[in-house]
């Protein structure tokens, strides 16, 4: 492109303004900060969901939607269907482009928040996870399979939006704070999470933020995990011998326990008689 | 209390698996089944990936099944020269199942087949247990009468390989029960349960052995093929979670254990009517569950 020499001292002018701008922009893109409690989810032996807290700073006169969000994965299920006047499993169907977990966290019902648009673009509502999602086979494309897939994910509490908690504080010189306090599903399964902190404003996303969130196994169950993958005959006679052991050592605990004469009585007479009556 | 599942990868109620463990181990005890129909669907209900579901129930029956045969073989109900048998045929027939399923899977729509298999041999084992041990009841004394032999059992009489069966107060050929248990196997196989609530009432209707000596002998043929079945799962498939196997296992042999002692107190008919009760309202919740329409279309896989 051959540019005017006339025009070469504006452009100059130009790039230099747009040099001294950049840090400026900069610091505004700063916002939201996000602040993870804990960090890092470890599943040991007594774990059972995690209170959990974020929070930061965002920009003064934004609001801020706070989505936690597995990884899109592949799932199949049975299908059921209508054979004559039964119901029966007529095949299988697999369901994919959606996220395994999705746990979204407004101040406000985030149609107020954002045009309809933007929620369909950032996937922040149950409607547009639905209508995101790929259902292998397309002959079995049907709202009920969407809406069916969408109930088995609330009902294992792995899909969640909650309007009203995220608390915005009073803005301040350093920004405005938010915070969200909430429990993290004990069902949801080892893996990475994102958590992304979306800054809301006139209705559209002006800025976003992601952190990770490792949820492993530690301890006794990360051994035994372990153990099952890596060494898995020493693990099968393991539990084979365990459960023999459990069984023997409870029946030898009843065992030594204390019987009722009468009930013994009764019992005798009762097998007796039960004895007696097969000849 | 919750407690996480290394190999399910989820945390549970403690005391929630203890008590389903318990609630079917006393089923177990009382009437010789395994549960496992039972556990797997309950455990998948919960939040258990159904493969783990599957693998580790089998391995919490190896306990139930030792605690309930350690029980039974105290009260002299093991008959170990019947089990063996039955054991052997069972496995036959488990073998040949499997193969036609695989069949059955082919041709395509299997599972309308099974559910149905389900609920015509339930349905007709239920009912029949129901209404001989109802006779029985009223009659006042016994399981199963001391008939003379018809021709069907002279001709069972000629067959070679006789042996007696002194626990059991029997004698039939080996190959009486071999086969018998080899159908067992083959139905258990096709309907995708261990056998038992088909096997305690072949015991006792077609191999005229007491209904406790029946209870206690299925419970260690049961022992031995679900201790190879979690070896099997645990090196094919890295899906029995010992932990939770354990838990059920703590219940259940605890439930196994009263179960038993409860078996002895009731007359051979009434345990009968419990079990026969127990099929039969298995067998009407599945038949409803065809012919209702479901909430979700969608399943959980089992595999």
């Amino acid at each position: 492109m051959n540019w005017p020499r006339r025009d070469f001292p504006i452009l100059l002018c130009a790039a230099v303004f747009s040099l001294m701008a950049a840090p400026a922009r900069a610091g505004n893109a700063q916002f939201p900060t996000v602040r993870v409690s804990p960090q890092r989810v470890e599943m040991s032996t007594f774990y059972g969901g995690v209170d959990m807290r974020i929070d930061g700073l965002a920009s003064p006169g934004s609001r801020v939607i706070v989505v936690l969000r597995g990884s899109d994965q592949k799932e199949t299920f049975n299908r059921k269907g209508r054979v004559g006047p039964i119901w029966i499993n007529v095949g299988k169907v697999s369901i994919s482009g959606v996220p395994s977990l999705m746990l979204c966290y407004s101040p406000e019902p985030v149609e107020k928040l954002l045009a309809a648009g933007e929620i369909e673009r950032y996937q922040l509502s149950e409607a547009a996870i639905k209508r995101q999602m790929k259902v292998s086979p397309a002959s079995l494309d049907h709202e009920d399979i969407r809406s069916g897939y969408l109930a088995l994910k609330t009902q294992q509490n792995v899909y969640r939006v909650v309007s009203g908690a995220v608390n915005m504080g009073e803005p301040g010189a350093a920004g405005t704070p938010y915070s969200v306090n909430f429990h993290w599903p004990r069902r949801a399964l080892p893996a990475v999470y994102e958590i992304r902190v979306y800054e809301c404003r006139d209705r559209a996303i002006a800025a976003s933020a992601v952190v990770p969130l490792n949820v492993v196994r530690a301890g006794f169950p990360a051994e035994m995990q372990q153990l099952a993958g890596d060494r898995a005959a020493v693990y099968g006679i393991l539990a084979v011998l365990a459960a023999i052991l459990t069984g023997f050592g409870m029946d030898f605990i009843v065992s030594r326990l204390p019987k009722k004469r009468g009930v013994e009585a009764e019992g005798k007479a009762s097998a007796h008689s039960a004895r007696g009556g097969a000849h | 209390m919750p407690i996480f599942l290394p190999v399910a990868g989820i945390s549970i109620n403690v005391f929630l698996i203890i008590g389903i463990g318990a609630g079917l181990g006393f089923l177990s005890g009382l009437l010789g089944v395994g549960g496992g129909f039972l556990m797997t669907p309950i455990l998948m209900m919960i939040g258990v990936p159904p493969t783990v579901a599957a693998a580790s129930d089998t391995n919490s029956i190896v306990a139930t099944s030792s605690s309930g045969v350690a029980a039974h073989f105290r009260l002299g109900n093991v008959d170990i020269k019947m089990g063996s048998i039955l054991l052997a045929g069972g496995l036959v027939g488990a073998a040949i199942g499997v193969e036609v399923i695989k069949v059955l899977r082919s041709l395509g729509n299997a599972d309308a087949l099974i559910k149905l298999t389900y609920i015509f041999v339930l349905g007709f084992v239920g009912g029949f247990m129901f209404l001989d041990s109802i006779r029985n009841l009223r009659r006042g004394s016994i399981v199963v009468k001391a008939k003379r032999p018809g021709k069907t059992r002279q001709l069972l009489s000629r067959l070679p390989l006789q042996m007696k069966f002194p626990r059991s107060r029997v004698q039939h050929s080996i190959l009486v029960p071999f086969f018998l248990c080899a159908l067992v196997g083959v139905l258990a196989a096709i309907m995708g349960v261990g056998g038992g609530f088909i096997m305690v009432p072949m015991m006792v209707y077609l191999l005229r052995m007491p209904a406790h000596v029946a209870v206690g002998t299925d419970l260690f043929q049961i022992l031995f093929t679900c201790a190879g079945l979690t070896y099997m799962q645990a090196t094919t498939n890295h899906t029995v979670d010992l932990l939770l196997a354990v838990l059920i296992a703590l219940g259940s042999t605890l439930g196994a254990q009263i179960g038993a002692r409860v078996s002895k107190l009731l007359r051979s008919e009434q345990l009968m009517i419990i079990l026969a009760t127990l099929v039969l309202v298995v067998v009407v919740r599945m038949g409803f569950s065809l012919v209702l329409t479901p909430d979700n279309l969608l399943e959980v896989a089992a595999h």
